[in-house]
């Protein structure tokens, strides 16, 4: 089926290479894709149609169309008119229920005709309603073209690349070569990428060509990605050019989807590139010299041309294409039919000025040449050739006048919609092309309207009786061509943060969480209560690294806090510690935390783990607001973090000192701060007690925390998880934020109101603070009890006369208060300490009793031990 | 008035301390190397009237920011800037380094511009301080928490190199 | 059936502008054309007209990713979607339009434990309202999604989901085409290509509308303009609290049945559906900041594409086919506003972020009632502007932040 050697043929004849195709064995050569090493051995239907599920052959040629997709080696959609042969692939056709040659489904196009006009959906199946989903099934086993592989479980390597260039030339054609090339005569860092077979392995002296590869868009900044195979490159480059050419446009006429009518430049490939002799008798409609010449080629390839139009001077009212089993036998021509088993047709070239609309150039109608073109470019910009409508135009695409009943003229290939189609749209009032487009779908197929925008706009503007510029186009959207959602993906990494301790963690086998951006150990055993009870009655440690870590320093550090919380810290000596919760200026609670003052001009402020930066960013914000002279340095991750908390937390911690005296009971009180060696380490010492017993947080240097961690461990402390640290915590009825407050609590009902100081002049949230003071109270965040032994959800709903009346934030069973406890938003009527009300557990409801006050150690006194 | 020796990694006992990156590391090429450990400092303030001494090199990131990397101990490091009236921070231990070699392996990496460093930016998907030195090599300082990542990443980006053609 | 085949128009050709009506509804996308049908439908309200600055379902409506459930997290907006969903069951019978209503259950994953207490408290609140909303753990998520990788290999493993059997997607444009003929037929004016520039305003009062086609007098006023809410309230002088902001979306290429669910990602902040033509259609977060100009991200896309192959692995060789981007109005405790504003005979549809299509017939039926009767119906009180006077938000934050 080859023809002799051809002078720019892409195959080496000398080697085969052997495939599958539908379960047979199929051939071609190197240089060959799977499409034209299929065709030339005699295969003409490539597909079945999205909807009428009709014969489809090839048509472009080059990865446009719909035409060609079939499924590779289980890949569903690859257009294999472009994919090049592998030895081995496993080809086979998509969306046909049957055989390509025989497809069960062809019959809605026998029948269907009249039965799916467009919009057909839309008004059947309606009713009776529970029968939809039966419908719906059977719409979505007839919808889609490919097959996922349900079973791959792929992990491609995919790779992404930065790439910086000074000029980036897309489209490798004439225009695009040359430019390329006098751009390389001013300097290196010149890149063209091309989409085509053509350029594969090209050398154009100075210039870097990536070929096959193709632009994707123009995103923001001038940003190109460009697609290369199993790389992404990322181009960025002072000027971009494109050179990205014109798109034949088909012809639309009775039997133009038919199996052997192809676009002329889809001849030209299989001729020049795979030397393929294409039909044996072709005839040939051509808007253009080029399509003229596709014509002269025909012939030197041994084909019969009984009959080339020119378009241009011959229009042609009705053309038809007559087909048998979906295949092209005659072309009827202004009613006299003549034999053929191929139709060249094309209605002209139309820019493909994608890019340059994406990057927001304006695009224009021009009646004379029958064309959309592109104008006013941004800056930056460059377009050469025939994107810019050099050599462009288009005869009027429709040629299906004298419409007889049972013609089926494609305006879109893609979507299988019909000139019908679109006229009926119109009749029925979608009288915008934005609207038509939606309700026909026309444009929005595998190839996005690049083979049928145009006629679709022309055939709308002669139907609705306006210009074409009236008319407009549709938004062009991006990416220029469809792209692998691996690729944009590119490698697989989804960075966490782990503090320097956390390998110690996975060893000891902890349960390891997501915790905000960082990983975390949620507990180490099966029985959190252990740790809980070592920590109630031993001692235990917890890494605390991921509390977000603050330095403010400066004259001015004092008067930036006092500003920033509601709180007062004037007042604070140099070694002690407060509690602080920021509000927003809407005084909604954002974060909490201990500040501690390390000198007159020197603050340690904490956080909780996800809220070290937007904590950071909103100190730098207020701080630049108002100009104080502070600095804020986030040092989260230069310390490491552990809570060493127990009874036997002073004693431990006297043996890792130098001077045990140092962490003596009054040397070292509660809420005190001070800088200690422990075990070798400097760390800075807060004692605090978020779980309850006497504790110490130790802050020190990232890369000792292994060491301490393990001298801690030694010292007989045991590692203790989030989930122990949770119920601590609620035995002390203290609160997260986050989860005990929602992005709406305020300080007074989440009962802090002993905490804003509103006889500061001002303090960020001041106002909402007095505000909410004043007006009549909502709900309150309040402790209590459960009077049965359940432990309701977290969320669980407070039920006040059968509807929602309040919700539990967090829920535990403690067995050192010997009960479930929990904290709950209750409306402020309920709130007394004892009142009882009820919530719902699974499908009842029970009781609970509010309950003021921390649950354990009511006093303080074991903290403050 | 507190030296913030716990900020200091050179502080601590002999063989207290450990890189966030030497588990990732183990057995890498060497085109890759660990420099976390290596002497940082956070300066902020007029970075105008900071000297640096003999080995050392600072980055401006503005003319209130800037780091500097020294070679001696860190912590006498920050006592000499402070003394010149800049604030120092020694942030040894809140960073994790990398010395990377060869371009193609920063492109893969980062979209910085890698003739206009140091600079700034994203590497491997978490914020980076990455500077050049000669030829193709480069030094990546990332945030110590996310080190090990990065460090797979870099890793990862090694092998997709060595599969290209 | 015949009515299948005969070609008839599905609203009326756009007249000449009244001099007067009694309602005028800015905003031809889903919430304005429903309110339109529900006032001459229910309250036999007819001399009303709706004014689109471009064609009908330009906005939000022809854009969105159609997520369709009731699952929220506050009493109040559980209670108003649930009635939504409710209506919209019916909506394609009443409408005799097929809105291809697909209801095959909403998943929102949980990959933490935080997550797990969201979906947890989403549940209950759920449950005491009649909503179907559970808890379900990684078995039954694999009897209901096989496809998904519940493996301990993704970067966020999956820990559990909020499983919401109503919930699901819809045809947008055929909702936003049903409403519309719907209401023509009742004879309710459509105006395309009629932007409003101008509100006159005669002290507690919008006495007439200025547009680019001339001025109309004004009995009453509605704005349903979503993205563009601010603007067209100040055009009355007033100010919203809503900042206006970007979504992006896209659609790969068609395949074959290969997911039923919605499957919605909090953490990922992602999510994905199969619609019945066969395209997955993948969404994202807002973007965090503020504009009107509709381009997209290539950043976007990426990082959509790297967390849906975090879910479903087998699609990294499924292609991308379409993106496109929509504003959103977001208000700052992520409810809506709905209702009576400051102005007398002024009211308010806004405050929609990135949730607001599943809400368009229980819209169109409360402000309908509202425009007819002068009161507020109760399910919509909550959502008064004047909460943010009486500081009485209603925080969707946790459910509506990546949940649309
Ligand atoms: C990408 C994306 C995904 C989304 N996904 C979901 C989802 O899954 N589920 C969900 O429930 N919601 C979703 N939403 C939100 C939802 O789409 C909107 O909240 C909803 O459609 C709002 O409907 P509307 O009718 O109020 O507004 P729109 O449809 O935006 O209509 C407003 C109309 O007002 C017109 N207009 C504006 N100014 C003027 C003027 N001056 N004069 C005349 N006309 C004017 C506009 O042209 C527009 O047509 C999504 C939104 C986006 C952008
Ligand atoms: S021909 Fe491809 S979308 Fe219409």
């Amino acid at each position: 089926m080859r023809l002799g050697p051809q002078p720019r043929e892409l195959i080496d004849r000398s080697q085969r290479v052997l495939f599958t195709f539908d379960g047979r064995a199929a051939g071609g050569y190197t240089g060959d894709t799977i499409g034209s090493a299929l065709y030339a051995s005699g295969q003409r239907v490539f597909s079945r149609s999205f909807k009428y599920h009709r014969p489809r052959g090839l048509l472009c040629c080059s990865g446009h169309c719909p035409n060609c997709l079939m499924t590779v080696d289980s890949v569903p959609n690859v257009r294999v008119c472009v994919e090049p042969i592998r030895a081995g692939a496993v080809v086979e056709p998509q969306n046909v229920w049957g055989s390509l040659d025989r497809d069960a489904l062809a019959v809605t196009d026998k029948i269907g005709g009249p039965f799916t006009p467009v919009g057909f959906y839309y008004r059947t199946m309606i009713r009776p309603r529970f029968m939809w989903p039966l419908y719906e099934k059977v719409l979505r086993n007839l919808a889609g073209l490919g097959k996922v592989d349900e079973r791959h479980h792929g992990h491609s390597r995919y790779d992404v690349e930065h790439r910086r260039a000074r000029v980036l030339v897309v489209g490798g054609g004439q225009s695009g070569r040359a430019a390329a090339l006098a751009a390389a005569t001013r300097g290196p860092g010149v890149v063209l990428v091309d989409e085509g077979m053509r350029l594969r392995g090209a050398e154009l002296e100075g210039v870097e060509v990536l070929a096959p590869a193709r632009a994707l868009g123009i995103w923001e900044g001038g940003l190109v990605p460009v697609d290369a195979g199993g790389v992404l490159y990322r181009f960025r480059a002072e000027r971009i050019v494109v050179a990205t050419g014109a798109l034949e446009q088909p012809l639309v006429f009775p039997g133009n989807d038919l199996v052997g009518v192809m676009l002329p430049d889809g001849v030209r490939r299989l001729i020049r590139d795979f030397a393929i002799r294409p039909a044996s008798r072709a005839v040939v409609l051509a808007s253009d010299d080029d399509a003229l010449e596709v014509a002269d080629e025909l012939r030197e390839a041994g084909v019969a041309v009984p009959r080339v139009v020119d378009l241009r001077t011959a229009p042609l009212g009705r053309i038809e294409a007559k087909g048998r089993r979906g295949r092209v036998s005659a072309a009827v021509l202004d009613g006299r039919a003549v034999e053929c088993d191929l139709v060249v047709a094309s209605a002209g070239r139309q820019p493909s000025y994608s890019l340059l609309a994406q990057a927001g150039a304006r695009v224009e109608y021009e009646p004379s040449r029958g064309i959309f073109v592109p104008a006013e470019l941004p800056a930056g910009f460059e377009a050469l050739g025939a994107v810019t409508g050099e050599g462009c135009a288009t005869v009027h695409p429709l040629r299906s006048s004298g419409a007889r009943n049972g013609d089926k003229s494609f305006v879109c290939v893609c979507e299988d919609v019909t000139t019908k189609d679109v006229d009926r749209a119109i009749a029925e009032g979608f009288d915008s092309i934005e609207l038509s487009k939606r309700y026909t779908t026309v444009t929005m197929g595998p190839c996005q309207g690049k083979l049928c925008q145009l006629a679709s706009i022309r055939l709308y503007a002669r139907t609705t009786g306006v210009s074409e510029a009236t008319v407009g186009t549709t938004t062009a959207r991006p990416p220029w061509a469809p792209v692998e959602l691996g690729l944009l993906a590119g490698p697989h990494h989804e960075p966490a943060r782990r503090s320097s301790i956390h390998f110690r963690h996975e060893e000891a086998g902890a349960t390891i969480q997501w915790a905000g951006p960082w990983k975390r150990p949620y507990a180490y055993g099966e029985h959190p209560e252990d740790e809980v009870r070592a920590v109630h009655e031993s001692l235990g440690v917890i890494d605390v690294s991921t509390l977000g870590k603050i330095l403010v320093e400066g004259p001015q550090a004092v008067e930036l806090l006092e500003r920033l919380y509601p709180n007062r810290f004037g007042d604070m000596k140099p070694g002690r510690i407060r509690y602080g919760v920021i509000t927003s200026d809407g005084g909604r609670i954002m974060d909490d935390g201990t500040i501690a003052r390390l000198a007159d001009d020197l603050f340690y402020v904490t956080t909780t783990s996800t809220g070290a930066d937007a904590v950071t960013a909103w100190f730098e914000w207020w701080n630049a607001v108002w100009g104080y002279d502070a600095e804020i340095v986030n040092v989260t991750g230069a310390l490491a973090a552990v809570n060493l908390a127990g009874p036997r937390a002073r004693e431990a911690l006297s043996r890792l000192v130098d001077d045990p005296d140092d962490v003596a009971g009054d040397a070292f009180r509660y809420l005190d701060a001070k800088e200690l060696d422990v075990a070798g380490v400097p760390c800075l010492a807060l004692r605090i007690g978020f779980v309850g017993e006497l504790g110490y947080e130790l802050h020190f240097a990232s890369p000792a925390g292994e060491h301490l961690w393990d001298r801690l461990v030694a010292e007989g402390a045991w590692p203790f998880g989030l989930e122990p640290q949770r119920v601590l915590r609620l035995e002390k009825a203290h609160i997260i934020v986050g989860q005990d407050t929602d992005s709406e609590s305020n300080l007074l009902s989440a009962g802090m109101s002993w905490l804003p100081k509103l006889e500061k002049d001002d303090f960020v949230g001041k106002l909402a603070v007095e505000h909410v003071a004043r007006r009549e109270e909502v709900e309150r965040l309040v402790g209590f009890t459960m009077e049965e032994d359940v432990v309701p959800a977290e969320g669980a709903q407070v039920v006040i006369e059968g509807r929602p009346g309040g919700r539990v934030t967090s829920a535990r069973r403690s067995e050192a208060v010997g009960a479930v406890i929990g904290l709950a938003w209750l409306p402020p009527e309920r709130c007394e300490d004892g009142t009882r009300f009820e919530i719902r557990v699974d499908r009842r409801t029970v009781g609970a009793r509010v309950r003021h006050g921390a649950f354990y150690d009511a006093s303080g006194a074991r903290m403050r031990a | 008035m507190t030296e913030l020796r716990f900020l200091s990694p050179s502080q601590c006992a002999e063989g207290s301390t450990a890189s966030p990156l030497r588990r990732a590391l183990d057995g890498a090429p060497e085109q890759v190397r660990d420099l976390s450990l290596q002497g940082v400092l956070e300066l902020r303030g007029d970075i105008a009237r900071v000297e640096a001494g003999e080995g050392e090199e600072l980055v401006r990131l503005s003319p209130r920011r800037g780091f500097l990397f020294t070679p001696g101990d860190p912590f006498e490091a920050v006592a000499r800037v402070r003394a010149a009236g800049v604030l120092a921070y020694d942030s040894t231990g809140a960073l994790a380094g990398l010395a990377l070699e060869g371009e193609q392996l920063m492109r893969r990496l980062t979209d910085l511009e890698l003739t206009k460093l140091p600079a700034a930016g994203p590497f491997a998907r978490v914020s980076a301080l990455v500077l050049r030195d000669e030829g193709e090599r480069f030094r990546v300082y990332v945030p110590q928490e996310l080190g090990h990542d990065v460090a797979l990443a870099v890793l990862d980006a090694l092998a997709g190199l060595e599969l290209a053609p | 059936m015949k009515d299948i085949f005969r070609v008839r128009r599905m609203w009326r050709q756009p007249g000449e502008l009244k001099r007067r009506y009694d309602v005028v509804i800015v905003g031809g996308g889903s919430h304005g054309l429903a309110t339109a049908y529900y006032l001459a439908k229910r309250h036999g309200i007819t001399d009303v007209c709706i004014l689109e600055k471009s064609y009908i379902g330009s906005g939000a409506s022809g854009r969105n990713t159609t997520i369709i459930r009731a699952n929220y997290r506050t009493p109040e907006g559980a209670a108003f979607y649930r009635e939504s969903v409710a209506l919209y069951e019916r909506l394609s019978a009443e409408l005799d339009f097929n809105l291809m209503f697909s209801q095959h259950g909403h998943l929102t994953l949980a990959h933490s434990d935080r997550g797990m207490v969201v979906s947890q408290e989403r549940a209950e609140v759920n449950k005491l309202l009649g909503i179907k909303s559970e808890v379900i753990g990684p078995a039954r998520i694999r009897e209901l999604c096989p496809q998904l990788d519940l493996s301990d290999r993704p970067a966020y493993p999956i820990m559990g989901a909020l499983y919401h059997p109503p919930g699901g997607i819809i045809r947008h444009d055929a909702v936003v085409w049903g409403f519309a003929r719907a209401a023509d037929r009742l004879g309710v004016e459509i105006h395309p290509y009629t932007e409003v520039t101008g509100l006159e305003r005669d002290g507690d009062r919008i006495t007439a509308v200025e547009t680019t086609r001339g001025r109309v007098e004004a009995g009453q006023v509605v704005s349903a303009t979503a993205g563009w809410s601010s603007l067209v309230a100040g055009l009355a002088g007033m100010r919203l609290p809503i900042t206006t902001h970007i979504l992006q979306a896209f659609v790969t290429e068609p395949v074959k049945p290969f997911l039923d669910v919605v499957i919605v990602s909090g953490q990922l902040h992602v999510y994905v559906s199969q619609t019945d033509r066969g395209e997955f259609l993948i969404g994202a977060e807002i973007e965090p900041y503020t504009t009107y100009k509709g381009t997209g991200t290539l950043s976007f896309l990426e990082y959509s594409a790297r967390h849906v192959l975090e879910l479903f692995p087998q699609l990294e060789r499924v292609k991308v086919l379409r993106t496109w981007t929509g504003l959103c109005d977001l208000s700052p405790d992520y409810s809506p506003i709905l209702g009576k504003t400051e102005i007398d005979n002024f009211h308010l549809s806004a405050g929609w972020g990135t949730y607001g299509f599943k809400a368009a017939p229980i819209v169109g039926v409360t402000l309908a009632e509202l425009v007819a009767t002068g009161k507020t119906p109760e399910l919509i009180a909550p959502f008064a502007l004047e909460r943010f006077h009486t500081d009485t938000l209603v925080s969707e934050l946790a459910a509506a932040a990546v949940s649309h």
